[in-house]
């Protein structure tokens, strides 16, 4: 459902065939680069989606395997766990230059700078859409592969660029289009996405629940010691509470973001809602807001979503009345008065009631509500 | 493309490709509650050959079930009518599905005076390179809504998709067959609804109503949907909800300035809360995720409100100002 990172290894596989590069792990050893690269000087390159990996000592040049190695085990002792290692190859930094090329609404928006390298940046006013006339040379056999493969931006940074107009890449970053990895074309090549960033605990737990169900259910942790926890529904509304959250001074109290849609069961809803419970009761801090609101579900089942988020917070009741917990809630959409009235009961009983609104309260007056209950 | 005015001037007629029966009877309801005397919905491809039994009002219709869009051939498409299609297959199949209902328009199995009018893709998870393609084929010939959209609604006379709602209470409370001059535009289902929602109990009525779907290439782009507005003689005022990610709020930018569109816009594009992580996050919508300083929502909201829209500096000022419009 969205553009995601490729490694730098895959990218160049699919694009540059004719480039030599090695996919390194921890337990790569220097005599598989040997046997791969035979004696010339590699580089070796940290392959996890990073951007600046030169300003942050992510790049080694000029190496002999066993130095490649070293430098490898260094890196995966900080935390990383993909490595590209290539040749070295001897060039002139003035014939540096940057290529990008993004898919937009009717084509490519494609920008080149004969000032590339890793002060791009800075040179920034450099960087236009006039492309030098040799690049139409290469340009449709990229064009081409990127449509075969769904890639929807790629990065060229440095690029080398020979007199024939024939592009060899030093670092290449692309985007792939995720909703595209399921097609038959793409299953041939079997890409696995760079992760994003490393995954806590519970994080991982919703991304799996996620991918066991057709409904989307999303959940990212912002500050474990914060106050305000969301359980929020549709991509648009948890946006706009969220947004709302920051925008009335109380963004470094939102401890998560997150959304379920697309008709969730309320098993879903409730593995869910457990799920994230369990980090609101880590949370130490003495009064604690859960946000259980969304806009107005086109199809989402009101009372039944609200059937499994009322489970999940029966079993933990007691605790979370302890610690400081009320709970604010505005929704609509099908059945919508009874599953306010369920959750209304519930709340009322184990002593954790904030507010429960319905439609015709606006949307983030509940996010008024819970700066009045921390503050 | 139609325009809104001939979807209230003629018979509307519904192809469904897909099941989904909650759904497919909320057009119905809508239908009915709204005094039209038949239902929209004309078939459904189920890839069964049959009937399907649907309430109409205290009575019930059948509607013939078929086994592909190329097999439709008894389809009973009223002459001088607009035909849609709402879309509710997979994301993968959503491209193939689309063009062929696109094709129909030369078959014999339509009266040669309906025209094949538009659609609305449902599916999420539709690969870029399709939502192009479908772009590429139609050349704004026909009003298609989505991917990843909850439909298109003309009060009294289409609804074509979950937009409003799916229960008849939804239908009724949120009186979505009743004429108006605002029209509200989305680029997240919920919040579509939400939008109807504000401005029903401000105490407007709408001219209409769609959902562009939160992907990258919406087949309807804003831009092409404030032409619409500006041609619409029912529309007086749009209400726009966009997200950061994208540049579709400076097609919109462009559009004032070529004085293509003139009416009143009140506009609010969500995602602030991007600024509280080290890089911006993917949120929920295929394209809401600003890789660049342009496209946040502060950048946007800013740029809009260049232009001379109204432009709320949160959603509770978005609802004052939807509340102070005349």
């Amino acid at each position: 459902m969205a553009r995601v990172k490729l490694y730098e290894v895959d990218a160049k596989h699919l694009l540059f065939p004719n480039q030599l590069v090695f996919s390194a792990t921890t337990k790569t050893s220097s005599g598989e680069l040997t046997k791969f690269f035979g004696k010339q000087p590699l580089v070796v390159k940290v392959d996890q989606g990073i951007k600046k990996r030169g300003k942050q000592g992510l790049v080694g040049v000029n190496l002999q395997p066993v130095e490649v190695i070293a430098r490898i085990r260094e890196w995966s002792d900080r935390g990383f766990s993909h490595f590209i290692v290539e040749p070295m190859l001897a060039h002139n930094p003035s014939d540096e230059h940057y290529l990008s090329l993004e898919r937009v609404r009717g084509g490519w928006k494609i920008l080149f700078s004969e000032k590339g390298g890793i002060d791009v940046e800075s040179n920034w006013d450099q960087v236009t859409d006039h492309l030098p006339p040799i690049i139409h040379n290469s340009l449709p056999i990229i064009q081409q592969a990127l449509d075969k493969y769904h890639i929807s931006f790629l990065e060229l940074n440095p690029v080398l660029i020979d007199k024939k107009g024939f592009l060899t890449p030093l670092d290449a970053a692309a985007l792939i289009d995720d909703a595209a990895l399921g097609l038959a074309e793409l299953a041939a090549v079997s890409l696995t996405p760079v992760a994003d960033r490393v995954m806590t605990q519970a994080e991982q737990e919703i991304v799996k629940l996620d991918d066991s169900t057709p409904a989307s259910l999303k959940f990212r942790l912002i500050n474990p010691a914060g106050k305000i926890w969301m359980f929020l529904s549709g991509g648009g509304a948890s946006l706009v509470l969220a947004d709302e959250v920051a925008d009335l001074g109380l963004g470094s109290e939102l401890a998560n973001y997150g959304e379920y849609s697309g008709a969730p069961t309320d098993d879903d809803v409730y593995s869910y809602s457990k799920i994230i419970l369990k980090e609101v009761l880590k949370s130490q801090t003495d009064k604690k807001a859960l946000v259980i609101a969304g806009g107005v579900a086109n199809f989402t089942d009101v009372g039944k979503t609200f059937k499994g988020l009322i489970r999940a917070m029966d079993e933990v009741k007691e605790k979370l009345a302890k610690s400081g917990v009320k709970v604010f809630v505005r929704r609509g959409g099908p059945n919508e008065k009874r599953g306010l009235a369920m959750m209304e009961h519930f709340l009322q009983e184990s002593h954790l009631y904030g507010s429960v609104h319905g439609h015709e309260t606006p949307l983030t007056n509940v996010v008024k509500e819970v700066k009045e209950y921390l503050t | 493309m139609i325009n809104i005015q001939t979807i209230r001037e003629k018979d509307n007629q519904i192809l469904v490709i897909g099941n989904h029966e909650p759904l497919i009877q909320s057009i119905l309801d809508f239908d009915y509650l709204s005094g039209q005397k038949e239902a929209s919905v004309i078939g459904i491809v189920t890839g069964r050959r049959g009937f399907a039994k649907y309430f109409w009002g205290r009575g019930e219709v059948l509607i013939p079930t078929f086994v592909s869009t190329s097999k439709t051939t008894t389809l009973p498409a009223h002459p001088n009518s607009n035909l849609w299609l709402l879309n509710l297959t997979s994301g993968r199949r959503t491209l193939s599905s689309t063009l062929e209902f696109l094709s129909l328009q030369n078959s014999k199995f339509i009266p040669h005076n309906t025209i094949i009018a538009g659609a609305s893709l449902f599916a999420e998870n539709v690969p870029e390179l399709h939502s192009l393609n479908i772009i590429e084929n139609n050349q704004l010939a026909k009003l298609i809504v989505g991917p990843a959209s909850v439909g298109l609604l003309v009060p009294g006379f289409l609804k074509l998709g979950p937009i409003g709602g799916i229960t008849p209470d939804q239908i009724t409370e949120s009186h979505i067959t009743e004429k108006g001059g605002v029209a509200v535009m989305s680029a997240s289902g919920g919040m579509t609804n939400e939008l109807i929602n504000i401005a029903i109990s401000s105490g407007h009525r709408l001219s209409f109503a769609l959902s562009f779907g939160g992907d990258r290439f919406p087949v309807l782009s804003p831009r092409d949907a404030f032409l619409l507005a500006e041609q619409d003689p029912m529309t007086k005022t749009v209400l726009y909800y966009g997200e950061l990610g994208g540049e579709d709020e400076y097609e919109l930018l462009k559009l004032k300035e070529e004085n293509l569109f003139t009416k009143t816009v009140v506009a609010h594009v969500a995602g602030t809360v991007a600024s509280l992580f080290p890089e911006s996050p993917q949120f929920g919508h295929a394209k809401a995720k600003a890789d660049t300083a342009r496209v946040t929502a502060t950048a946007k909201r800013a740029a809009l409100k260049s232009a001379g829209f109204q432009v709320s500096n949160s959603f509770s000022e978005f609802i004052e100002l939807v509340n102070k419009l005349k």
